[in-house]
């Protein structure tokens, strides 16, 4: 893969020596931002996993221009950033130009930060949202949050005998982006390194707001292996409750079709948060979970297609 | 080592607790975490940069070299274990280990 040996020879953003659990994925794409794109990137993260374990005093990870702040404001710190920025430019103060990152949890994205993501993105700021997606509050235990999927187990929806994890299906906060009619929205996973490479560089370097989901597996709070991060990943695609897809204005691209798209199953199944589902007793929700993700990738396949 | 891991005294501390330094968690030892050690073997490695991309603690070395036509490439040169958790992910997602006949990477347990 040439696209990796180019990747190699620049240096990352985001230095070893970090806090994050053994096997937490977040750091795959956290590497990358310096490697894909030649502009010097100012970065500033919402509360999460990734800030807390990135900067306990008195070590930062960091190697750029780092900013944090909390829950429900990072897109509006950064498109304060980036307002000051372009006013330097205009006073001629400096003649650089510099792109903005800002990295939230699936918390901090879906539920607490919503209202500032969606007005920083209809102002227009030449930024780039990165959420990544665990799919729930996994930095503080494990509380449920909008992108939790219908019947995961968590500490505040726990399994019982009359409840089976929560109860709701899961938002599509991309889909909620591409409402928005931004330049750039895109879903990517840390499996595949070449997809996620590529759309990292197309959200940076695009001139406008872009939003860019990633799916990044959590260590204890999807009950895995430390080792099964990139494969259930993986398997989030092939199933197609992940698909792999950009919007560039409006033009819908789907990166990955899988030959046989398998059940839904193989991908709860390998998850100790799902377990309580090969129960019979569940059987229905299973069956709701297959509706929803079909009925998305449907929908995915009849946009690409009206929009070829 | 005793020393560099003992917490600072305020007076020692920048003012207002800046971090002066950016990247500077490199000086901090994350490989104490490890119970399984990743072993890297150069015999069988086909230097894809798999693991490198993979590894979330970037504890893959890399060594400037050729392929075998000539051309000039970047390889793995060893494993840091000053920074490697022992996660398992390189063992993993190493497509030689993958394909069965060959290990590269083998995990083996920690000695106390």
């Amino acid at each position: 893969m040439p696209k990796l040996q180019e990747m190699a020879k620049k240096e990352a953003a985001f230095s070893s020596g970090h806090r994050l659990c053994a096997g937490c994925p977040v750091p795959i794409f956290t590497k990358m931002l310096t490697r894909v794109t030649d502009y010097d990137i100012v970065v500033g993260s919402a509360t999460g996993c990734l800030e807390v374990a990135s900067s306990i005093f008195p070590y930062s990870a960091w190697k750029v221009p780092w900013i944090h702040t909390a829950f429900e404001n990072a897109a509006a710190m950064m498109s304060g950033v980036e307002t000051l920025h372009k006013v330097h430019r205009r006073k001629n103060k400096t003649d650089k130009k510099i792109k903005c990152v800002a990295i939230g949890g699936d918390g901090g994205t879906y539920d607490i930060g919503i209202q500032s993501l969606s007005a920083a993105m209809e102002r227009g700021h030449d930024l780039l949202y990165i959420c990544y997606d665990n799919g729930a509050y996994m930095n503080t235990g494990i509380q449920r949050s909008g992108a939790t999927p219908l019947g995961a187990a968590t500490t505040t929806t726990p399994v019982g005998t009359v409840v089976a994890g929560k109860q709701q299906q899961r938002k599509d906060l991309t889909r909620i982006m591409i409402a928005h009619h931004i330049p750039y929205v895109a879903q990517a996973s840390i499996h595949n390194p070449v997809d996620l490479s590529n759309k990292i560089k197309k959200g940076i370097e695009i001139d406008g707001p872009a939003f860019l989901n990633i799916l990044s597996p959590c260590i204890p709070g999807w009950r895995i292996a430390p080792d099964m991060a990139v494969e259930l990943a993986g398997l989030g695609a092939e199933t197609c409750f992940w698909p792999l897809y950009e919007v560039e204005d409006q033009n819908f691209k789907v990166n990955y079709e899988p030959k046989k798209k398998l059940p839904v199953t193989d991908w709860l199944f390998t998850q100790g948060r799902f377990r309580h589902l090969r129960d019979a007793k569940w059987s229905h929700l299973v069956q709701d979970f297959q509706t929803r993700v079909d009925q998305q990738w449907d929908w995915l396949l009849g946009r690409q297609a009206a929009t070829k | 080592m005793k020393d560099k891991y003992r917490l600072k005294k305020w007076q020692e501390l920048p003012p207002g607790g800046v971090i002066t330094e950016g990247g500077n968690a490199a000086d901090y030892e994350t490989g104490t975490w490890r119970t399984w050690r990743p072993v890297w073997e150069e015999k069988n490695c086909i230097h894809c940069l798999t693991c490198w991309v993979f590894c979330p603690e970037g504890a893959f070395l890399l060594r400037d070299g050729k392929t075998p036509s000539g051309k000039d490439r970047k390889e793995i040169r060893k494993i840091d274990y000053f920074y490697c958790k022992g996660c398992g992910l390189c063992v993993r997602e190493c497509p030689v280990n993958k394909k069965g006949a060959k290990e590269v990477i083998q995990f083996v347990r920690e000695e106390t």
